[in-house]
């Protein structure tokens, strides 16, 4: 719990980046899990769920393992390495991703609502709560490219740069992505949960 | 309740808005990270299994552990600048902190005066008009031990009608051209590796709405008439506003090269944007005699993080005939001046959906 308690920061300062092909890849790699295990297990967790994300860092670094001849701290830091190969793995998982948004549209808010204290339940305060909830909606209605350059940058706190390195697009793409799909949210996010929201009378 | 529902409820939510909504939503879902100890337990179990030799989970050999991943990422840059066949000569771009300079801004007035003479090829009732880009982009895939790099030539093509809110057409595909980088085809192959592509499915989308999501009244990428009329008539003030919408430097010029690709800006509005880009700080002429599939065009860029973004007008039209990323000196060690990314744009008139033009 420690990494979520440290909240939605940016991860380790790039400084040196690791010397992956070194000797010694039991201590290169339990440092560099260190680094940035925590972070990007809570990023999947909020997509996919704890334990899909338990197996999806396990599975991330054992492909960094794999690979590590060919990566390349030239070009990317590690952090947009890694979290290039967790969003390649998260593609199996995108169905399951989708109902999760589609659940959260229908319960976010309501419980969290009634837990709060009366004072603290304000107007701004249900608002902002109907929100997330729509926000929820919409994003299971993205195409799973543009949930990706979204998060990457809200939630992985990745540069434009590192996600188009992550990603493996131009970083032209990558603002444009954004751009879109920012705009779209702000103006369907409210439409798209339409549905929930019958749903829930 | 439906019609005031209809007329009330399409709120569009400010940038903090949505900014606190994704907050909130990462907030309120709590993670529990107590599975993560055995995870790196594993991890490091696995790392030092593959120090020992012959408990490797990979099977490198020795040239393989030696291999500099630079040398690759050169290979790629390398294979790229061999397709654009004309080379490029880097000049020193001459900053500028106001505008463009004045070699960049003859080159733009020059292309939005022939663009406005040339005004715009009639597309009758039933005829369409026809885009295609051809890019040239870098693909990585793996198998299980193993990555193997190329480069993947695609064509994306649309056809638009007359009457823009009838039936588009896009068909999106690989040629099958590849420029191996790291491997071999047939080392890809038998390692099991992905090589084509899932074949995308041809979409047909009234309007141009291809994708769920298009923003309603059009934008940069999907300049629509709406959002073009919109836009402000005078060139400083059109720039002010690209600036604003694309966040400003070389992101001003991806955006207005989106707009420009699409073949739905009519020649006046084409006109205002080029002279809008004479605004643009840094924006030099980077190459005046750029080869782009045995075209010659004039090539404007703008460097930023180590990489140069340029489009390329054909002098003869006024029209963007392509785009490319060039390296510029900081970049990775990369020598300055090579293509790293390439994709060429042609349009036409045509007389059917579906139909491709005859020359």
């Amino acid at each position: 719990m420690t990494a979520s308690a440290a909240g939605p920061g940016p991860g380790p300062p790039h400084g040196e980046e690791p010397d992956l092909s070194g000797p010694d890849p039991g201590s290169v790699f339990g440092r560099l899990f260190d680094d940035h295990a925590g972070s990007l297990h809570a990023y999947l967790a909020r997509r996919v769920g704890d334990q899909t994300a338990d197996d999806l860092v396990s599975e991330t670094f054992l492909v960094a393992l794999q690979q590590r001849h060919t990566y390349d701290a030239a070009r990317a830091g590690a952090r947009p390495w890694l979290y290039g190969i967790a969003s390649n793995l998260l593609r199996r998982h995108v169905r399951q991703e989708v109902r999760g948004w589609r659940a959260r549209a229908r319960v976010v808010g309501s419980d969290r609502a009634q837990a709060e204290s009366p004072e603290v339940r304000t107007t701004e305060r249900i608002t902002a709560q109907q929100r997330v909830r729509q926000l929820a909606g919409a994003l299971a209605a993205l195409e799973p490219g543009d949930r990706d350059v979204l998060l990457l940058t809200s939630w992985g706190h990745l540069s434009s740069t590192e996600v188009a390195q992550a990603l493996g697009i131009p970083v032209g793409t990558v603002y444009s992505r954004l751009h879109r799909v920012r705009r779209w949210l702000q103006s369907h996010s409210s439409v798209a949960t339409g549905g929930a929201e019958d749903g829930d009378g | 309740m439906g019609e005031g529902d209809r007329a009330g409820v399409r709120q569009v939510w400010t940038e903090d808005e949505l900014d606190h909504a994704l907050t909130g939503l990462y907030l309120e879902i709590k993670t529990d990270q107590r599975g993560l100890v055995g995870v790196r337990e594993n991890l490091v179990a696995a790392a030092e299994g593959q120090a020992r030799p012959g408990l490797g989970l990979v099977g490198t050999g020795e040239g393989a552990r030696r291999r500099r991943p630079l040398r690759r990422w050169l290979a790629a840059a390398a294979a790229v600048a061999a397709l654009a066949t004309g080379g490029v000569f880097a000049q020193p771009v001459l900053f500028s902190d106001r505008a463009a300079t004045a070699q960049a801004r003859e080159a733009l007035t020059s292309a939005a005066d022939v663009a406005a003479r040339a005004g715009d090829p009639a597309v009758a009732d039933g005829q369409y008009r026809y885009v295609a880009t051809h890019a040239w982009w870098v693909r990585t895939t793996g198998a299980e031990s193993e990555s193997f790099s190329f480069l993947n030539e695609n064509v994306i093509e649309t056809w638009i009608p007359a009457d823009p809110d009838g039936e588009w057409l896009r068909r999106r595909g690989e040629t099958g051209n590849r420029k191996w980088v790291k491997g071999t085809e047939a080392e890809a192959r038998a390692a099991g590796a992905v090589i084509e592509e899932t074949p995308w499915p041809e979409q047909r989308a009234d309007g141009g709405e291809f994708t769920e999501g298009a923003p309603e009244h059009g934008n940069w990428q999907f300049p629509k008439p709406e959002f073009l009329a919109g836009l402000p008539a005078d060139p400083e003030r059109l720039y002010e506003r690209l600036r604003q919408d694309s966040g400003g430097g070389k992101r001003s010029l991806v955006y207005a090269a989106d707009a420009l690709r699409t073949g739905l800006m009519p020649a006046a509005a084409r006109a205002t944007l080029l002279r809008a880009l004479t605004y643009l700080p840094g924006l030099d002429v980077t190459d005046g005699a750029a080869d782009l599939d045995g075209h010659r065009g004039v090539a404007l860029g703008i460097s930023e993080g180590g990489e140069r973004q340029e489009i390329i007008l054909d002098p003869g039209t006024g029209e963007v005939m392509g785009e490319r990323t060039v390296s510029d000196s900081m970049f990775a060690g990369v020598p300055k001046g090579t293509v790293t990314g390439y994709s060429s744009t042609t349009t036409a008139v045509v007389d059917g959906i579906g139909a491709k033009p005859t020359r």
